[in-house]
């Protein structure tokens, strides 16, 4: 750990930073390891991973009960159950709240969670970073929400808010404000988080864990935050245009002033793009750890996993325009775009191929985790392969915004992203928490959600080939979309059941291990392959007792198993010696703080002044300067906190906002 | 024949054991065959707006085009889901190997650039064929009619269709929800908006093209064979999106002729003391301000008393002027009524104006229509944030008597040839 050698800050003055340094902050330093304070204040990137998750759970019900509205309303033609005007704010909360505040999140839980501890680091780069990053999503998510209770309805434009029916005369109540300025937090949020993680993944491995040793999962998160760091800035641009347009009168979508209507499409889609590779492959990465796992296999051809999954991210950038295949962009670009977007196919295809050829060979066990994979793999080609038939742009003319492209990217969403990342729950939890999930209902759970799933989505080709176009409240009779309709609004149900059965799996798993005197599932339950199963479950405070010295990919495995003469897989230590036992106590961890969350809170409060009234953002901007200067003068660590500095070295990743970069050089893996 | 019966006999004489496999195998078929006949039954149902068929070049050609598409993907698909299936069932852990473990394979490097490049290939077939549609599609065929062109407008909720005889770039005459055009000839479109983006889609007869505002965009389309070809905006452009469609409608190069002629004439004044000359002052006091007859009012809700007062404005105001430029409503102006009455759909072309066989016009809907618009389609008459006008028909009130006057005169306004 070549970070860490630094103890407090150095003051301008050359003071010696070994002097104990009184903390300037305001509010008392949080100290307790459990209760509710200790969750406000946490910096630890274990607890924030589950905030992460916690929260994305809580929006994925949310969302879920806006997608049944949807799904109910469109059950028969002439449905009355929702107005146009409340189908058309449920559809774009459905969309905002799925892509935003769930899917993102809940991979930024397992970004945050496992990242750390898959290159054997002891905390992220900028642990108070972290905390903010997630209280700024949270609040902006909270505050994109409050649209249905303060903004006269929720933002009613879809998910891509296309201008000008975005604009105030065309969507006069305040949704569409709460979508530009709670995205805009939101938005913020993932950029801090992406910039963490980026340094901590490129500075803080261990010994030995060279860039093309690490994880499968951690190179997928990696190449998922520089999409982050290169996409977000365009939607963060596209949504101050917006809000200046919206709440100051600026005329940037403004036709009659000149301004172009695809301007907005262009920024939307540089970002929304990038975005799609953004949700999918974190659950790439999940599935890349869990098939090996299950198959007791290496992943086949882990450089082409890696080099397709860097492939997709550059070749994501530029496939932008097919969502703008009828927009009239001519028919040059209309080519040149269609071909870019059949050929990022390739990649894709290679990661498929690879997983059923880890597969192959393979002694399976199909646990939940399992499951979920090769539903992953089996669902997402679908999707991909639907992708395909409007890559070729004079068949995108018939199906685009029809429910042909609904099914398309639910089966990439739902059957790619987010049973990816059921697998990576049901995998991870007794690392996380201490205990096993119930296999049984997890298999429940997951038969459910796949014959739920594609109960509801399949019949949507069906639908969309048949003309039935998005985003509409009804259908007539006449139309003839009744039936496959009647069908898909039946699957919903199923997928609400499956979800149900997943929220009592995690309570009565809960219970039941409780009462059988909280039995721990060990250090590595899955007999698994990288870093994070070689410490305790759950994972304890301080990640590592000693940082691990890595010789090869697959770390982990090696030291329990080498090979026979055959390439059989040997045992050549038990688990119990070779993982750590988690009893260090003199390891020096970053200290958590009030001011991530004060600082994150203030950002709504002026979101509703720029919305409502200037007034109301005064206080939240001295709140926000408080946060911002309690912040930078409560020193990263407290003086106390090293009493038991040395040992063997054993540091946290300690929080030195802005100060990491002057670290030594951390091109390679550094010794600690 | 006697084939058919040994085969019978030879089935008959199987063991038991098999007699019970043959009945599990024809139960599971009974209800394959009865759930196959249920989708069938309920997937044969008629929808208009299917994408898969054809009735002209243009979606002829992208149907050439798709069709192999779908096949090649359904072939991939059913290669990695039958595939993951197998592998799933050959390769799952069997009880007794606990502790059994395969070999430790890492890779090939052949078969990964072999999953690499044919993929390739197969994509680099699809694009030849996908390059050589879009050029069929983004070239005017040479049949292209040269002796008009249409402008396509859309706006919140409904489609207008300008129709620029001789392609010299004035519009001679308009209409709405309805757009005529002749058969075996592609005919030119330009699509613009007067507000937000719409998308202009006839799948019978070609794929979609948006029409935004301040933009002009091209699209041709040719119907092989009369008919009436339902549309559907495919763009969301707010409340009443669902509800904005539009026909097109072929008929015979003759019958278009005489449609074009009709057009072309002016509304004629009824005459004083009848009920449609009470409607047509019920029309000026509370419609023309945003719904034009031609002959009788202009844009700028003046109503026309000369011949002279006519030609000097009419050609003018037809088209409405910009939203943002004072017309007296966001989306433009309403709908031309002037020849009302050779349409068969209104509002949105969503609702039936006349029979199609018949002709009978629906008084019902008409009236229902003017007595309490918001039950037909969502709307926003009434002025919002940042909008002094609303967006759509307003209530406006009128008595039963009105109402009736009204739909006397409405019922009036179509060529007196026709």
């Amino acid at each position: 750990m070549a970070l860490v050698e630094r103890e407090t800050l150095a003051l301008p003055s050359g003071a010696s930073p070994g002097v104990a340094i009184e903390p300037l902050g305001v509010l008392a330093r949080p100290h307790t390891k459990t209760g509710w304070r200790s969750w406000v204040s946490t910096v630890d990137h274990k607890k924030i991973g589950i905030m992460y998750g916690a929260a994305a759970l809580m929006f994925f019900i949310v969302g879920g009960l806006e997608a049944m509205l949807i799904r109910i309303q469109l059950a028969q033609p002439n449905g009355t159950v929702l107005s146009a005007d409340v189908y058309n704010q449920v559809y774009t909360m459905h969309g905002v709240t799925m892509v935003f505040l769930v899917i993102m999140p809940m991979a930024a839980a397992f970004a945050n969670y496992l990242l750390p501890l898959q290159i054997g680091a002891r905390d992220v780069a900028f642990p108070r970073l972290n905390a903010l990053s997630f209280w700024m999503f949270l609040g902006g998510g909270l505050f994109f929400n409050t649209a249905w209770f303060v903004g006269g309805g929720g933002a009613d434009c879809g998910w891509f808010c296309y201008a000008p029916n975005s604009g105030v005369v065309f969507s006069p109540t305040h949704g569409v404000d709460f979508y530009a300025v709670g995205l805009q937090i939101a938005g913020a949020a993932s950029l801090i988080g992406a910039v963490n993680l980026i340094v901590t993944v490129l500075n803080m491995r261990a010994p030995g864990m060279t860039l093309f040793r690490m994880p499968v999962f951690t190179w997928m998160q990696l190449v998922v935050q520089f999409l982050l760091l290169f996409s977000l800035p365009v939607i963060t641009v596209a949504l101050f245009l917006l809000t200046f347009d919206r709440s100051f009168g600026a005329n940037f979508f403004n036709i009659s002033q000149g301004a172009d209507p695809l301007l907005w499409q262009h920024l939307f889609w540089i970002f929304g793009h990038p975005e799609v590779y953004i949700l999918i492959l974190p659950s790439f990465g999940i599935v890349s750890e869990i098939i090996p796992t299950m198959s007791r296999k290496p992943i086949y051809g882990y450089p082409f996993m890696v080099f397709s999954g860097i492939a997709i991210g550059f070749m994501g950038w530029g496939v932008w325009a097919h969502h703008m295949f009828a927009s009239g962009i001519g028919p040059i670009s209309v080519a040149a775009f269609s071909l870019s977007t059949m050929f990022i196919a390739v990649p894709t295809g290679v990661k498929i191929l690879n997983w059923m050829a880890t597969m192959w060979g393979g002694k399976i066990t199909f646990n939940t985790p399992m499951l979920f994979s090769a539903g992953l793999v089996a669902m997402f080609t679908i999707g991909g392969l639907s992708g395909v038939t409007h890559s070729v742009a004079p068949a995108d003319t018939q199906q685009t915004d029809t429910y042909y492209i609904v099914a398309h990217f639910h089966y990439v969403l739902f059957g790619g992203a987010l049973l990816g990342l059921f697998a990576g729950m049901y995998f991870w939890w007794p690392k996380a928490f201490g205990l096993m999930l119930n296999d049984r209902l997890g298999k429940v759970h997951f038969w459910l959600m796949l014959v739920g799933f594609n109960l509801t989505f399949g019949p949507m080709h069906i639908l969309g080939l048949q003309g039935m176009s998005r985003r509409i409240q009804t259908y007539q009779p006449s139309d003839g979309f009744t039936f496959w309709n009647r069908v898909a609004t039946f699957g919903v149900f199923w997928i609400a059941t499956g979800m149900l059965v997943f929220l009592y799996n995690i309570y009565s798993s809960w219970s039941s291990w409780k009462k059988a005197g909280r039995p721990n599932p060990g250090a590595d339950p899955w007999d698994a392959r990288s870093l994070e199963w070689s410490i305790p479950s759950p994972t304890p405070e301080h990640n590592f007792d000693v940082v691990p010295e890595i010789h090869a990919q697959d770390d982990f495995w090696h030291r329990k198993y080498g090979e026979d003469e055959k390439g059989r897989a040997v045992r050549i230590a038990a688990t119990e010696d070779v993982v750590q036992k988690g009893d260090a106590t003199d390891v020096h961890l970053p200290s958590p703080s009030f001011y991530p969350l004060i600082l994150a809170s203030a950002l709504p409060i002026i979101g509703y002044g720029v919305i409502f009234n200037r007034l109301i953002a005064i206080p939240g901007a001295v709140l926000f300067l408080f946060g911002l200067y309690g912040w930078a003068f409560e020193p990263a660590t407290e003086p106390d906190d090293h009493a038991g500095d040395g040992g063997h070295g054993a540091h946290g990743g300690g929080d030195h906002d802005g100060a990491a970069l002057a670290a030594p050089s951390t091109e390679e893996a550094h010794v600690g | 024949m006697s084939d058919l019966f040994n085969g019978e006999v030879e089935r008959r004489k199987m063991s038991p054991k098999y007699e019970h496999l043959k009945r599990v195998r024809t139960n599971v078929t009974v209800l394959l065959g009865v759930f196959l006949l249920a989708l069938a039954g309920c997937g044969s149902q008629r929808t208009p707006l299917t994408t898969l068929d054809p009735r002209g070049e243009a979606s002829q050609a992208i149907q050439n085009l798709v069709v192999p598409v779908f096949i090649v993907a359904g072939v991939v698909f059913v290669f990695i889901n039958v595939g993951v299936l197998y592998v799933a069932l050959r390769f799952r852990r069997r009880k007794g190997e606990e502790n059994a473990f395969p070999e430790q394979v890492h890779g090939n490097i052949k078969l990964e650039l072999g999953w690499t490049i044919i993929p390739a290939l197969i994509m680099a077939g699809i694009a030849v064929g996908t390059i050589a549609t879009l050029i069929t599609l983004n070239t005017e065929p040479d049949n292209t009619a040269q002796d008009f062109e249409i402008r396509v407008v859309g706006q919140q909720w409904w489609w207008q269709f300008q129709y620029d005889l001789g392609r010299d770039g004035t519009i001679d005459f308009v209409t709405a929800s309805e757009m005529v055009i002749p058969t075996g000839t592609p005919v030119s479109l330009t699509m613009t908006s007067r507000d937000v983006i719409h998308s202009f889609w006839i799948p019978a007869l070609n794929g979609k093209k948006d029409a935004a505002p301040g933009r002009l965009s091209k699209l041709w389309m040719q119907a092989d064979n009369e008919g009436r070809f339902i549309g559907q905006c495919t763009e969301f452009c707010g409340l009443s999106h669902a509800y904005m469609r539009m026909y097109a409608v072929a008929k015979e190069p003759g019958d278009f002729q005489k449609w074009v002629a009709g057009q072309l004439t002016k509304a004629t004044i009824p005459d004083a003391g009848t009920a449609a000359r009470r409607g047509l002052d019920t029309f000026t006091n509370n419609c023309a301000g945003c719904h034009l007859v031609d002959g009788v009012n202009s844009a700028d809700c003046t109503p026309i008393k000369t011949e002279a007062q006519y030609d000097a404005k009419a050609n003018t105001c037809w088209f409405g002027a910009s939203p943002y430029t004072g017309a007296p409503q966001v989306s433009g102006m309403a709908p031309n009524l002037t020849h009302l009455m050779t349409r068969y759909v209104f509002v949105g072309a969503l609702y039936e104006l006349r029979n199609v066989d018949t002709g009978e016009i629906n008084v019902n809907n008409l009236e229902g229509w003017i007595r309490n618009p918001e039950d037909f389609k969502p709307m926003a008459p009434e002025p919002t944030r940042g909008n002094t006008y609303g967006r759509g028909m307003p209530k406006i009130n009128l008595t039963e008597d009105q109402i009736d006057d009204l739909v006397a005169y409405l019922s009036t306004l179509a060529p007196t040839s026709a």
